[in-house]
């Protein structure tokens, strides 16, 4: 059944006692909280994810409960918890569906090793992905949110992962995560979005989450070939400059960008040549979504080899 | 460093090393190391031929002369010993010890 047709009390309420059991494309995540801030979230922004049947496996088993002793006073603080042990500094109640994200992204990235994983977004169209890498602050998940809403397929915000044993990339479609000035952007660029409750973390910035496509869950068991890469960089008032990256510079990058690629060792490396042998790289700098979309949909990743037309 | 021209070379013992092409670039995988290096055309070449023959160095300066490979298409024995000095503090070949 769809977390959508759960009232938030009754979702409240499995989260407190069993937990909820979400498949997120090749994952499934047991999540178990008593934090109504985290129940909130859940309901808004995976509202077209499907509720398991209690399972005896899932990849991780994590939760979010408020936090023990004095930190605990007033349950004014929570915890993120791996396995029952808990993980990170504590932080403010309002912040536990934040923290369920930043929780599962570390899971993601520590232990799928069955994937490459490249802190990446990823967005797919006729069966080919494009990658987006950028620094922080960078750009990366506004263009992401942007494309989404322009018929691209939602991987993911946050992750390429790509199977060590064909290739392929497999979707993992959660929230996309928005800051600041990206979330007013976002919302007058796709009105149909929904957002999520919005959030000032500790440093003080504004944070909202944007709920994944309905089609790009639908369709999260449904992988594709690498395409393009695009390493992306966010400069406020510039124009759109594109230009080519040579492959293997691409791949020393990307590299870069891996969490795992040491520990796959000559898995990780061949792994990730078929990535960059199977797409064209670009180096794009915007300033303005629109013309940074427009520049994108010019760009075609290059045939696969055996796939020519004679 | 001074080389012999009857020094023989090879890849670093317990390491492999795996190859991928990219347009005029070689990417190369060291498994004894874990590291990924990035090589000019010359560069991998004279890798490839290390690692296909054990050359000595003599045979290594007449192999560079017969690809003439940018970026040095008139290579100097210096060239050699530098690229070799290189590739021996990145721990991809070794001297035999005879």
């Amino acid at each position: 059944m769809k977390i959508s047709r759960f009232s938030p009390a009754q979702l409240a309420e499995i989260l407190r006692n069993e937990g909820l059991f979400l498949k997120i494309g090749p994952l499934i995540i047991h999540f178990r909280s008593e934090v109504a801030a985290a129940a909130v979230g859940i309901h808004c922004l995976y509202a077209d994810f499907e509720r398991l049947d209690r399972t005896d496996f899932a990849d991780f088993h994590i939760g979010v409960a408020f936090s023990q002793g004095i930190r605990g006073w007033a349950r004014r603080q929570v915890r993120f918890l791996h396995d029952q042990q808990p993980l990170f500094q504590p932080l403010p109640a309002r912040l536990a569906f934040p923290f369920f994200e930043w929780g599962t992204n570390w899971c993601i990235s520590r232990h799928a090793n069955q994937f490459l994983i490249i802190h990446s977004a990823v967005l797919e169209r006729n069966g080919r992905t494009i990658f987006l890498t950028a620094r922080p602050g960078g750009g990366k998940s506004t263009l992401c949110a942007g494309l989404v809403h322009r018929g691209w397929r939602l991987f993911s915000d946050e992750f390429a992962l790509v199977r060590i044993w064909d290739g392929l990339v497999s979707p993992v479609p959660r929230p996309v995560a928005l800051k600041n000035e990206s979330i007013a952007l976002i919302r007058s660029y796709s009105p149909g979005a929904v957002f999520g409750p919005k959030y000032s973390s500790i440093e003080g910035e504004t944070l909202a989450h944007m709920r994944p496509p309905p089609d790009s869950v639908h369709r999260s068991d449904e992988t594709a070939v690498p395409g393009l890469v695009l390493f992306v960089d966010y400069a406020a008032g510039s124009g759109v400059t594109l230009s080519p990256v040579e492959s293997s510079v691409a791949f020393l990058r990307l590299a870069d960008n891996a969490f795992n690629y040491s520990l796959l060792g000559a898995t990780g490396f061949e792994t990730l040549a078929g990535v960059v042998e199977s797409s064209s790289c670009y180096e794009l700098c915007y300033g303005d979504l629109n013309s940074a979309i427009e520049e994108i949909h010019t760009l075609e990743p290059p045939v696969l080899k055996g796939c020519g037309t004679a | 460093m001074s080389l012999s021209d009857e020094t023989v070379w090879r890849i670093t013992q317990g390491s492999e090393l795996l190859w991928k092409r990219l347009e005029d670039d070689f990417l190369v995988y060291d498994t004894g190391s874990g590291n990924t290096h990035l090589l000019d055309l010359l560069s991998g070449n004279i890798l490839q031929f290390i690692q296909s023959c054990r050359p000595t160095t003599r045979d290594l300066c007449a192999h560079m002369d017969s690809t003439r490979l940018p970026p040095h298409r008139n290579p100097s024995s210096s060239y050699l010993e530098n690229l070799l000095e290189r590739f021996q503090r990145l721990g991809l070949v070794e001297p035999v010890r005879l």
